[in-house]
């Protein structure tokens, strides 16, 4: 079982400046798990200090939104999982 | 009633299937807000006005300044210091004489947001910070009001068009606010984001096209490549969600 996380340009520079980052895990919360373990500096980036996902992150999963009460949803195989960080720049 | 000149001066695009004589007209009667007279203000507000809206209304309370000139086109040298909405009007009616320019010098607030779009037909979210782009979506959504989404980040940009009723919210997309920080960002960046907001804008007036709705459309300039995610509207959405006594 393997997913690929896309991450927002805004995550790259917390990823070694990937784009992409190849996990693995039965939920989506466990491949967010993997890819922190890859890349720690997106911990914080992510997550608050209780594990929460920050209100301002958004996860999609197979092309829809994962909330944060839905992290245990199956991570399909092969699914591509897109992360992004809130922007406002104009 | 569009003139001789308007037939002749929006020729090219009256040619374009669906568009029509009765597309411009609509675009001459129309009355767009835009929000933001920047980055992504100024390409949005340049392609309205050639595009001939007959009226943009622009609110921005900042005064332009050096490190604004990267990206921010309707801004020049000779304009550091001076109010951006007046800068923007003289370019714009010098660009297009025959449409109506309202600049407005002020910030948004939760006290004249209201009135700030009221009796308009579309909003372009073309602001510098996620506050008031939170406001204008949920006022685009009490007024009824479509409202087109875009932010910049680097090389990075996203838009969305929100059919208030029809289709999910910035809300429904977003929940929270991070800390606020000094953006980077390339100036075609928002030139690229700022042209989809016209288009957009420009297709739900004259009813050509399918819009971006319930798809968040994001940009990588990195990699040059444009990646569509599906966004549904959230049931409980606080801005436009079955929680405000709306129907999904």
């Amino acid at each position: 079982m393997s997913n690929t996380i896309n991450l927002a340009a805004y995550l790259r520079s917390y990823a070694d400046n990937k784009e992409s980052v190849t996990v693995k895990g039965k939920t989506i919360q466990e491949c967010l798990n993997y890819l922190i373990k890859q890349h720690p500096g997106l911990k914080k980036m992510l997550f608050d200090q209780d594990g929460q996902l920050h209100n301002y992150v958004s996860i999609f999963a197979a092309n829809e939104i994962v909330y944060a009460d839905q992290m245990d949803k199956p991570a399909k195989d092969g699914d591509t999982i897109h992360i992004l960080y809130i922007i406002g720049g104009g | 009633m569009l003139t001789p000149e308007d037939k002749q001066r929006y020729d090219r695009q009256i040619m374009i299937p669906g568009f029509g004589e009765a597309g411009q007209e609509k675009l001459k009667q129309a009355k767009i807000v835009i929000a933001g007279s920047g980055g992504l203000g100024s390409p949005s507000a340049i392609y309205l006005a050639a595009a001939g809206v007959g009226t943009l209304r622009i609110i921005d309370h900042d005064k332009v300044e050096l490190s604004n000139l990267n990206r921010q086109v309707l801004h020049w040298d000779k304009d550091i210091g001076r109010s951006k909405v007046k800068s923007a009007a003289e370019k714009l009616t010098q660009l297009n004489g025959r449409i109506r320019v309202e600049a407005i010098a002020q910030t948004i607030n939760d006290m004249n947001v209201a009135a700030m779009v009221a009796g308009f037909d579309v909003i372009i979210d073309a602001l510098d910070n996620l506050p008031t782009r939170f406001l204008l979506n949920k006022a685009a959504i009490d007024h009824g009001i479509p409202f087109i989404h875009g932010a910049v980040y680097g090389l990075e940009g996203r838009a969305m068009t929100i059919i208030p009723g029809q289709s999910a919210c910035l809300r429904c997309l977003y929940q929270g606010i991070p800390p606020q920080e000094k953006f980077p960002v390339l100036g075609t960046t928002p030139a690229v984001i700022g042209c989809i907001q016209a288009t957009e804008a420009i297709k739900l007036i004259t009813g050509i096209g399918v819009p971006l709705t319930n798809r968040l459309l994001i940009y990588d300039g990195f990699n040059m490549k444009f990646t569509e995610l599906t966004v549904n509207r959230k049931k409980n959405c606080e801005h436009c969600g079955t929680k405000k006594g709306r129907q999904l």
